[in-house]
């Protein structure tokens, strides 16, 4: 079974006009996720993360900062790029709150693959700066979560957002016990993930692409590195952050990936966590900037998500 | 600023575009060149199929200076068709695709413009021109109304 997590304050937090993380984008998910096709999803409502939760990968004053910055009407930009306005703290929270309830679902054996349609996203957000239209990481809060609350020792976050989650590899640098595996296209923001960078305990791989490359070169990188990485550290659950801007027509970046390069993906994903980690997957929205290909693109990721989870019931 | 990337083709592109037809001679090409101001243009065929593209720069090619003669016989070589000296197969794009690629695409292949293409006809043409206003009139410093002024 696979559930579907999303919340009306995703669609409020308002990043003022004309800003690509937009509301939209949340609808076009849900509408894309509206056909018959996924009927058997199961909708969930999640409730907002802690102070306390985020906590244990954020400074708290760090996020307590964050909080503060919301303002009571209007935008506020924490950078350049990153705005909030009065509902934000609220979706942050939910957000990260959602991939935490996903986890508890998933690890208790009451569902096997979760899909979080959540905003802001997350995996730029390092443990004490919100950057990059990030707010709190929730792929790492989730991380923690699953480490501290259900006696699990190895998870494994696979990020395959354009952009590399400098977030991420920040929070899990010195955590054996999170595997961070990303590929995203180099040169492009925020300019870390080098594939010599690997982690204070060889827990990050890192697989830059080239501009312009697509479904051959990222399928080459997750054969060859990736997935390898993902089967030897033998994780206990597997969290994906799902970027959908590597797809051939998204305005942010410049990769050529398909629906079915997405489709691929989560299918070889889904395979490994059988074989791992009794197909405990859970996923949640990162990127992904044209509204079209977005829909589009979550729509067979969650197709595969579901089928996995539907062969189980089956046998 | 952030307008900018929501921007596609089909918002800033010029269509209809001028067209020539394959066996038009490229004196009438390098008449319409001069003026409209263009680059070039697409060449299709009387089903509106894009069949290639003819610039200033092919004009130019074919009076290079070679082994058949001493100088170059312009008004010769100007009563040749198009369909001997077009680049067969342009570079188009969609009238879809976000600018942001079409900037990326122009800067790799120093392209000047693309022919724009649905369900294999010509709807269009987008050049640097076009990607350069949409960046001005998509940043807060918006000078397009003065700029537009000027221009009638």
């Amino acid at each position: 079974m696979t559930l579907l997590f999303s919340d009306p304050v995703f669609r409020r937090h308002d990043t003022s006009r004309g800003h690509p993380e937009c509301p939209e984008r949340v609808d076009a998910v849900l509408e894309a996720l509206s056909k018959p096709d996924f009927d058997a999803l199961q909708r969930r409502t999640p409730s907002p993360a802690t102070v306390d939760r985020l906590a244990s990968v954020h400074e708290r004053r760090h996020v307590e900062a964050v909080l503060e910055a919301i303002p009571m009407q209007g935008h506020a930009f924490l950078d350049g790029d990153t705005c909030v306005s009065p509902d934000s703290g609220n979706a942050a929270l939910r957000g990260a709150g959602a991939v935490c309830e996903a986890v508890d679902e998933v690890a208790q054996g009451r569902a096997d693959t979760a899909f979080c349609a959540v905003r802001p996203p997350g995996h730029h957000a390092t443990a004490d700066v919100a950057m990059g239209f990030c707010l709190f990481n929730n792929a790492a809060v989730a991380a923690a979560h699953a480490l501290n609350a259900h006696g699990m020792n190895r998870v494994a976050i696979l990020d395959f957002d354009v952009h590399h989650g400098n977030g991420t590899q920040d929070i899990v640098w010195s955590r054996p016990g999170i595997l961070y595996i990303s590929s995203h296209q180099s040169p492009l923001y925020p300019g870390t993930g080098s594939a010599s960078e690997r982690g204070g305990s060889d827990n990050i791989v890192n697989m830059p692409l080239p501009p312009n490359s697509g479904s051959t070169e990222m399928r080459d990188a997750y054969d060859a590195v990736g997935l390898p990485a993902m089967e030897a550290f033998q994780p206990d659950l597997i969290l994906l952050s799902a970027g959908f801007d590597a797809h051939r027509l998204d305005p942010l970046a410049g990769l050529n990936w398909t629906e079915d390069d997405y489709a691929w993906l989560t299918n070889r994903v889904l395979d490994l966590a059988d074989r791992l980690c009794g197909g405990r997957v859970v996923s949640t929205l990162e990127g992904g900037y044209h509204l079209g290909a977005l829909g589009n693109s979550v729509a067979a990721h969650v197709t595969a998500l579901m089928g996995a989870s539907k062969a189980r019931d089956t046998c | 600023m952030f307008e900018f990337v929501s921007l596609r083709v089909h918002q800033y592109m010029s269509a209809p575009p001028v067209t020539v037809a394959p066996h038009m001679p490229l004196a009438e090409v390098e008449q319409l060149i001069e003026i409209h101001g263009i680059n070039g243009c697409p060449v299709v065929d009387s089903d509106g199929r894009l069949l290639g593209m003819v610039t200033g720069f092919d004009l130019i090619k074919v009076c290079e200076i070679g082994p058949e003669a001493l100088v170059p016989h312009y008004d010769d070589i100007m009563q040749r068709p198009v369909h001997g000296v077009m680049s067969p197969v342009p570079q188009t794009v969609d009238s879809d695709l976000p600018l942001t690629r079409v900037l990326q695409r122009m800067i790799d292949g120093r392209i000047t413009g693309f022919a724009v293409v649905d369900s294999d006809r010509l709807v269009g043409m987008i050049t640097r021109r076009d990607v350069l206003r949409a960046l001005r009139e998509s940043s807060p410093g918006d000078r397009s109304d003065s700029r537009t002024g000027s221009l009638s």
